[in-house]
């Protein structure tokens, strides 16, 4: 009756990032071939298998964007420079996953190029001509660059991002993969990373990964994708409900509540690996991971002395402390960004609001939200000045953030039915999962409210999304 | 009545006399099918269907199993069916009894006064028997906050049962707080199903 099956290593093994990069610096147009190999060496195998099924993963994915950001910096990409018609398919994907990452933060207006005499890449000459061309066309910005083979076969983009405002070379990469376009994804979004970062002082985050749990009839999915939702992987099906996942701050780890075994009990999840081990199975309900900045610790969800009570302990499950000693319920809690405070929801006042307490137990309980009467499932940013949560507000649950420094509060959804607010690893943006018509689809929210986005399946209802950090690239 | 013939079949007979009597709702049913205990009577065979009506449950079943059908604020239980010679009860994965709650409580409702004093008059009988408790919720509010008031619902059902003279040993209060809807539907009467306390009986602890 119980399936629990988690996924094969060999996909996970991969999660150990399949680009090299290289940094095209300013003001030099080339970057040896020898230094671009050598920072691919040591990259995975086996992604045929992979390129076969993005066809089937890429189908009934879509995302739609309400709302734009206040100002939008219009941009100019011109399509990758391809001599050999070989990398034509690549160019395009890498292309259109650049165009459709920068559309998601409502950040900027894509203008559209036609065919250039010549063609542009990296190595058009940068000068005032050219900047005084594009500037004309409206574009405060313009990307070329060109798609390649390395001798050994590796996909190789380079592009540089090129500020017509201020007539400025803002350098940019050499993108090394594997010829797929999986990878060619994965290389696309550290092109748009390096785009936005550029543009608009805004961290990158399309390299990072999403978690989420996925329904398929009865059967539960722990899912791990690209953060625009591609390249979907099982990590895990059970026939009982997964929720509340958790990344390790180092991002090879997952947390979770898995109900296997008839209740919730908590796991930790090698994604590598596939090696799976329980951290918390006490008697009555074991829930709510959250991982310390560091790593090294756990707060978890206990009832093992009766009401929902949380506590301490090292990321292996040992060492386990207490943190407070309440007779209301404490729930959700979540680390601040120095590991110093635990943020929790309490119901000590009757209704669930949200708390903070040194880590250590002492000291004041200082209670952050005033406004409802349920405010739960606190998220620290990972720069530590915002909290996500879920407040209710007239009957609907949807997502609020808080400045932490102000207090300020500011909702960003509009529910009826949002939870599980994860942040993007830039701090700037927050998933959920939400229930429109009966669904359940992940969206997304800048946290100045001002853009909104929606990620949904077709036929499938998935919850529970976890942002995970952005991978190491070897660089 | 025909959508509940099916669960009648595995009603003990002193039930299903009782309900062929006339009586509308009939879904209470005795203990009375446990081998005779060693030592005395302590199981009286319990009048099966609900005299003041306080105990109402609503046939919903379609087909098999009409005992788990009940729909919204009832009581329900199910028959204890020992088979011969063994002690113990369970494992099949379907709850005794469920218990139900009111928006945002724990409180126990008078009317499971009876269910809950039977399932300790058995526990009683059989010191190797175990129960669990499962706390449920309807879907408002967060997956966690609502596994901690499933839990806080299990755990009120769990005290009841020791105050009754049950080992907080022999029980395991857990919760699916609103992961594992009995009913799907967002309606009102599908978020009453589901504010809910299962009773299993289980040859043992996890």
């Amino acid at each position: 009756m119980l399936l629990v099956s988690p996924s094969s290593s060999s996909f996970f093994a991969r999660l150990v990032p399949n680009i090299a990069i290289v940094r095209l610096l300013r003001d030099v147009s080339r970057v040896s071939r020898h230094q671009a190999q050598a920072a691919c060496m040591g990259m995975g195998l086996g992604l045929a298998l992979l390129a076969a099924q993005l066809p089937a993963q890429a189908q009934g994915m879509r995302i739609d964007i309400t709302g734009v950001g206040d100002r939008q910096i219009p941009v100019a990409l011109a399509p990758l420079l391809t001599v050999d018609p070989q990398n034509r398919a690549l160019a395009d994907t890498v292309l259109e996953v650049v165009q459709a990452d920068l559309r998601r933060t409502g950040s900027f207006s894509l203008l559209p190029v036609g065919p250039q005499n010549p063609a542009l890449s990296e190595n058009t000459p940068v000068n005032a001509s050219l900047f005084g061309q594009w500037r004309a066309q409206g574009a405060n910005a313009l990307v070329v660059g060109s798609a390649t083979r390395t001798p050994d076969g590796q996909f190789e983009v380079r592009f540089r991002v090129l500020d017509t405002l201020k007539s400025d070379d803002l350098g940019g990469l050499v993108l090394t993969s594997k010829a797929s376009h999986l990878d060619a994804r994965k290389s696309a979004h550290r092109m748009a990373d390096y785009i936005l970062e550029k543009l608009s002082g805004e961290p990158g985050f399309f390299s990072s990964r999403l978690a989420y749990v996925r329904r398929q009839g009865s059967n539960h999915i722990l899912v791990i994708a690209d953060s625009d939702g591609e390249n979907a992987q099982p990590a895990l099906r059970s026939t009982q409900p997964i929720i509340s996942l958790a990344w390790s701050p180092t991002g090879d780890r997952l947390a979770y509540v898995s109900f296997e075994t008839g209740k919730p009990v908590v796991y930790v999840h090698e994604l590598a690996t596939g090696k799976r081990s329980v951290v918390a199975n006490y008697k009555g309900s074991n829930s709510a991971p959250a991982w310390s900045p560091d790593g090294r610790q756990l707060a978890m969800v206990l009832t093992r002395d009766g009401i929902s009570q949380i506590y301490l302990a090292n990321a292996d499950g040992s060492g386990l402390r207490r943190l407070l000693r309440s007779s209301a319920i404490n729930t959700e809690p979540s680390f601040s960004a120095d590991g110093q405070h635990v943020y929790f929801t309490s119901d000590q006042t009757g209704s669930p609001q949200i708390y903070r307490v040194r880590i250590d137990g002492s000291g004041r309980l200082e209670r952050l939200t005033f406004n409802g009467g349920f405010n739960a499932r606190p998220v620290v940013s990972p720069d530590g000045k915002t909290l996500a949560y879920v407040a209710r507000r007239d009957k609907k649950f949807l997502i609020a953030v808080m400045n932490l420094e102000t207090q300020e509060e500011r909702l960003v959804s509009s529910g009826p039915k949002d939870d599980s607010p994860s942040f993007a690893p830039n701090s700037r943006w927050v998933i959920f999962s939400s229930r429109v018509n009966d669904r359940d689809l992940l969206s997304a929210a800048s946290i100045d409210g001002r853009v909104r986005s929606r990620i949904s399946l077709d036929a499938a209802g998935i919850r529970n999304p976890a942002w995970g950090r952005i991978p190491d690239a070897k660089e | 009545m025909t959508r509940s013939m099916t669960s009648f079949m595995r009603l003990p007979k002193a039930a299903l006399f009782a309900c062929l009597l006339g009586l509308s709702a009939c879904s209470t049913v005795s203990l009375d099918d446990a081998p005779a205990p060693i030592e005395g009577n302590a199981i009286n065979p319990v009048e099966s269907v609900d005299r003041a009506g306080a105990a109402q449950a609503q046939g919903l079943g379609s087909g098999a199993g009409a005992e788990q059908g009940i729909r919204g604020g009832g009581v329900e239980e199910k028959s204890l069916n020992a088979s011969s010679g063994a002690l113990q009860v369970g494992d099949d994965g379907v709850p005794y009894a469920a218990i139900y709650f009111g928006f945002d409580s724990i409180e126990i409702a008078r009317d499971y006064d009876e269910i809950l004093q039977k399932v300790a008059n058995y526990m009683r009988l059989y010191d190797s028997q175990a129960l669990a408790i499962e706390g449920n919720t309807d879907d408002r509010g967060t997956s966690e906050y609502n596994l901690a008031l499933g839990q806080r619902r299990a755990e009120s059902v769990s005290r009841a049962l020791q105050i009754l003279g049950v080992p907080s040993q022999r029980m395991e209060a857990v919760s699916n707080g609103k992961e594992k809807p009995r009913n799907k539907m967002g309606d009102e009467a599908a978020r009453a199903e589901n504010r809910r306390a299962d009773l299993f009986f289980v040859t043992k602890l996890p």
